[in-house]
């Protein structure tokens, strides 16, 4: 995996030319972040049937208009997930004994190198079901849908024997640098939006075309 | 059946994979196959009673699951799957046992994830009596991927039963588990607890594991079990698929029997026509003798460190307050984060093992060792040496330690050896071992020696093996008796020589009392080296003692061609100009840019004419709002406000060691607690505000991560403090934001801050926070308004 220093700045919320010092502090945090990286993953395929704002996979049913509106249409959806593994989350914390620049860059490299890994997930569903057009991934956390349905998501992905990705009592994801979603996929295209349409309208990774 | 003695002589062949089996009944995926042993216990007994058919002489209760974070009627399932697996067994008539199958908990323990390691353990403990009162043979703890969840397990396992206990770890192709640890290091942790068979499953198929078994059979000390998936998963259509035929198992399998495994099954993918044709091959073979090998390991969770005798380590001695003022005003103040700094710089100077003694007087000594030894172990994973006299804090320290501790220390005396014996060998810890005893310490070397074979001999009695003992033949310093180091190094050779055992020295103390002390200690750890001395207790900031190492490791022969010497210090031309400003770039100047190194220097200089208080208000405050209003005003951004925090606080460092110097206490700005709410672990956010609010010079108390309420509102109390900041990054965390603002409210009247990536200023507003912080830097106004009068 090689990072993209362009989308490293854009999380770093850096919204100037970079200079030399910079670039180059990216590239040593890349390095290490790729030396501890184990990228894990795991993949299935549903078949959603979705009732008002119910979205019943057989294997568990969520309640989320907005998931329903992202799946409106697809006879079957993806749900995976992917890790860079513990290695980034010692890294970083060990990082930042020594002051937070260093780790914060590191977070912003993970947080490239993830959507990399997550990217790569997507292409390899597709690759199963050609002639199917992926929607944009969708997770539990997003919009109306509740965080607690990672329990069952993990569950059904065997995410902690496939992946090592395991839960805190808060549902969050332990390695941090883990991800899971939904991919709706339909027979039909859909315009994917370039820019952000997050409710948080100042973000500073915010994507605006 | 008597599993360990049936092992002694034979080979023992475990049943295979379970899930698989269900999921072709029709289980779910997703759903807990333990429910079936209630709900569909014909299934489960069908499945065990093919496998007992195959040849199986273990079966694995389908249990794997059963835990108290998994499932609410855990202990019913634990007892109906032994239940299930005991009936198979009588009604095939066989000799076979039952294994009380325990797997992961599902949850990472802290400081990684959010599981204590006692919860975990009571979790294993739970579990243990569950299946033991069900009548289980034995403990099988398998599929662990985290050497520290694995410690808890075996802990639980030997302190609430008596049945034997086995384990079975999940490596990586790269023979990595999960949270890092190698083969060398798991086995030594498993091995040093007390467990009576150890090896692999699942994870890999047996052609992947077959190296591994070759590399454990080195220094297995206990029969080595391999239950190795069928193949490497595959994922096809989104459904995981196993692809090694049976014929080919078998044929992989005939070489890990051949490398010496005695116990051998199969996880997931097997069937029981893989265990048929396995016992059909293997079943009446001689097992494989191995041949012992003696090794004395330290471990951490990730890496171990061998004692040999022709390589000398470097155990790192600045964790220790005696002669430490910095250290001791960090231990009062309970400021961790010093010690981590010394933790990683020792690490990064070369040390093997770092020395962590917290003893102060007048500090809880055994809290600190455990948050001590905690917090070290999450950024370094060097072993670590527990080095207290404490009896309370060492039960403690071993207890909790991730990894095969390294104990400093035990001595000859009678009531020292009774109550450090003992733990050690619960905990398995190696010693280091001080030739003293009641009497102090002998003048003589042959006296030192005599002590020496006493503690052999009563470290025998707990089964602890001369191997596990670092003999200290005690150095003393050579200004009081011109003896002193003579008398130490012949210690040292007897003790090499007559007992074969490992030797370490604090090597400092040779000096105590003479100028230039640092020649006198490189002198004589030369000297000790030439001994055999197996570790020096020295500081590895101290670069002429390490390069001295490295040197005398090529003279005496120990260092090959003098690869790891010329690997140190080739390409290393003139020692490079230190540059520390001063010169040009005034300390304002330095910040604004971002120059650690130069920000140091000229405050270190203009510290020689100028107050304190005047660097900071004249010289870091100005450059810091600077590069704050840079910010707000988006002509700056968060990597350069970062840099420059980073140079305030090397300048901050330097202001901090003068005052040390000369007997000063700094003054700050008021109190502000900073803390990532119960729940959430996001933190490098609440660490940015964290590090921005000392650069103004507040003094912060950083609560941490998942804090829960009460412990915000205490500290609060407790401290007088006037302004809490705290940070959610997730809206479900955000719940436990307002539950900390509604408790602080009814016993404080501090003000309080928020901060996170989901909430907004409504949001703050309708939780009850007094401030909303959009970024670092309003954090900073808003404490400056709040204690100190704005930023002007």
């Amino acid at each position: 995996m090689t990072i993209d220093i362009k989308e490293v700045l854009r999380y770093l919320g850096h919204r100037a030319e970079a200079d030399d010092e910079l670039i180059a502090l990216i590239r040593r945090s890349a390095d290490e972040i790729l030396k501890v990286t184990k990228p894990k993953r795991n993949y299935c395929f549903l078949e959603p049937v979705i009732t008002d704002n119910s979205i019943d996979f057989g294997k568990m049913t969520i309640e989320s208009r907005d998931l329903a509106k992202n799946l409106a249409g697809c006879e079957e959806a993806a749900l995976f997930c992917a890790t860079l593994g513990i290695g980034p989350d010692l890294l970083i914390k060990q990082a930042a004994v020594g002051g937070m620049l260093r780790a914060a860059v590191m977070q912003a490299v993970c947080t490239d190198l993830i959507e990399q890994v997550c990217d790569e997930v997507e292409s390899e569903i597709l690759k199963e079901r050609p002639g199917f057009y992926a929607r944009p991934r969708f997770s539990a956390g997003y919009g109306d849908c509740a965080l607690e349905h990672q329990k069952d998501i993990l569950r059904i992905l065997d995410a902690q024997r496939k992946a090592g990705i395991t839960l805190t009592d808060g549902n969050l994801m332990v390695p941090t640098k883990s991800v899971t979603a939904f991919v709706g996929l339909s027979r039909q295209e859909t315009k994917r939006k370039k820019v952000c349409d997050c409710a948080l309208k100042d973000c500073a990774c915010r994507r605006e075309e | 059946m008597d599993i360990k003695k049936r092992l002694k002589d034979s080979l023992v062949f475990f049943d295979g994979g379970m899930g698989t089996l269900l999921q072709e009944q029709g289980l779910a995926a997703g759903y807990a196959p333990e429910k079936w042993n209630q709900e569909k216990p014909e299934i489960i007994l069908a499945a065990h009673q093919a496998y007992l058919a195959a040849g199986a002489d273990i079966i694995k209760s389908n249990t794997f699951g059963a835990n108290p974070f998994k499932m609410d009627s855990f202990e019913e399932a634990i007892r109906a799957g032994i239940a299930l697996a005991k009936r198979a067994v009588l009604e095939s008539g066989k000799d076979a046992c039952v294994a009380l199958d325990v797997g992961p908990l599902g949850k990472l323990l802290k400081p990684v994830g959010d599981c204590a390691f006692d919860e975990a353990y009571e979790a294993f403990a739970k579990m243990v009596k569950a299946g033991a009162d069900a009548g289980a043979d034995l403990v099988l703890i398998e599929t662990m991927s985290d050497v520290y969840e694995a410690k808890a397990a075996i802990l639980a396992a030997k302190e609430n039963c008596s049945l034997p206990v086995f384990i079975t770890f999940t490596f990586d192709e790269e023979g990595k588990l999960l949270t890092g640890a190698d083969i060398v290091t798991a086995f030594t942790i498993a091995q040093s607890l007390g467990v009576d068979a150890v090896g692999f499953n699942c994870g890999l198929g047996p052609f992947e594991i077959k190296k591994f078994v070759a590399e454990l059979a080195q220094f297995a000390e206990v029969p080595i079990i391999v239950n190795a998936n069928a193949g490497l998963p595959a994922v096809e259509n989104g459904k995981t698929v196993y692809r090694l035929s049976k014929e080919l198992f078998v044929e992989e399998y005939q070489e890990i029997y051949a490398s010496g495994a005695r116990a051998l099954g199969g996880c997931c993918g097997t069937t029981p026509a893989f265990i048929k044709a396995l016992t059909a091959a293997l079943k009446g073979h001689k097992p494989v003798a191995l041949q012992k090998t003696v090794r004395t390991l330290v471990t951490s969770y990730a890496r171990a460190v061998e004692f040999s005798d022709t390589a000398t380590k470097i155990i790192g001695e600045r964790i220790n307050p005696t002669g430490k003022p910095l250290l001791k005003e960090a231990l009062r103040n309970q400021d961790f984060p010093y010690l981590l700094k010394e933790a990683l710089a020792q690490a990064e100077a070369g040390a093997h093992i770092l020395d962590v003694n917290v003893g102060l007087p007048g500090t809880d000594e055994c809290k600190n060792m455990e948050r001590a030894l905690t917090e070290i172990q999450s950024v370094t994973d060097l072993p670590l040496q527990i080095d207290t006299s404490d009896p309370l804090t060492m039960q403690r320290a071993l207890r909790i330690y991730n990894g095969r501790p390294l104990l400093n220390s035990v001595n000859g005396k009678q009531s020292v050896m009774d109550a450090v014996f003992p733990l050690a060998a619960k905990y398995g810890a190696v010693l280091i071992a001080l030739t003293l005893d009641d009497s102090g310490i002998p003048e003589s070397a042959a006296e030192r020696f005599k002590i020496a074979q006493k503690l052999v001999k009563e470290a025998a009695k707990y089964g602890i093996e001369k191997h596990r003992l670092i003999f200290d033949p005690l150095a003393m310093t050579v200004s009081t008796g011109k003896e002193n180091a003579l008398t130490a190094l012949e210690t040292l050779r007897l003790i090499r020589k007559e007992l074969g055992a490992h030797t370490v020295l604090g090597v400092s103390n040779i000096s105590f009392g003479l100028p230039k002390r640092e020649l006198i200690n490189t002198a004589f750890f030369t000297l000790a080296q030439a001994a055999g001395l197996s570790a020096g207790i020295i500081n590895p900031m101290d670069t002429e003692m390490v390069n001295a190492l490295f040197a005398t490791s090529v003279l005496l022969g120990n260092d090959a061609g003098g690869m790891r010497y010329i690997e140190r210090f080739a390409g290393e031309t003139a020692p490079k100009k230190q540059e520390k400003g001063g010169g040009l770039t005034t300390l304002k100047e330095a910040v604004v840019k971002g120059l650690r190194d130069e920000a140091a220097g000229a405050a270190e200089k203009l510290l020689e004419e100028v107050a304190p208080l005047e660097v900071i208000d004249r010289e870091i405050i100005p450059a810091l709002d600077e590069v704050g209003d840079g910010f707000e005003k988006k002509r700056l951004f968060l990597p350069q406000l970062l840099m420059s925090a980073e140079a305030a606080k090397a300048a901050f460092d330097q202001i901090k060691r003068h005052l040390t110097k000369t007997s000063q206490v700094q003054e700050k700005r008021g109190k502000v607690i900073v803390a990532t709410v119960w729940g959430d672990i996001h933190d490098i956010g609440k660490n940015i505000v964290k590090t921005l609010l000392e650069n103004y010079n507040f003094d912060v108390i950083d609560l941490g991560k998942d804090v829960p309420p009460e412990v915000i509102v205490e500290t609060t109390v407790r401290e007088n403090v006037k302004l809490v900041g705290l940070s959610a990054l997730m809206t479900t965390t955000v719940v436990h934001m307002e539950e900390t603002i509604k408790q602080l409210r009814r016993v404080s009247d501090c003000k309080i801050m928020v901060g996170g990536a989901v909430l907004t200023e409504e949001y703050a507003k309708a939780i009850g926070a007094d401030f909303y912080s959009k970024d670092a830097m309003g954090s900073v106004r808003y404490a400056a308004e709040i204690l100190s009068g704005g930023m002007e």
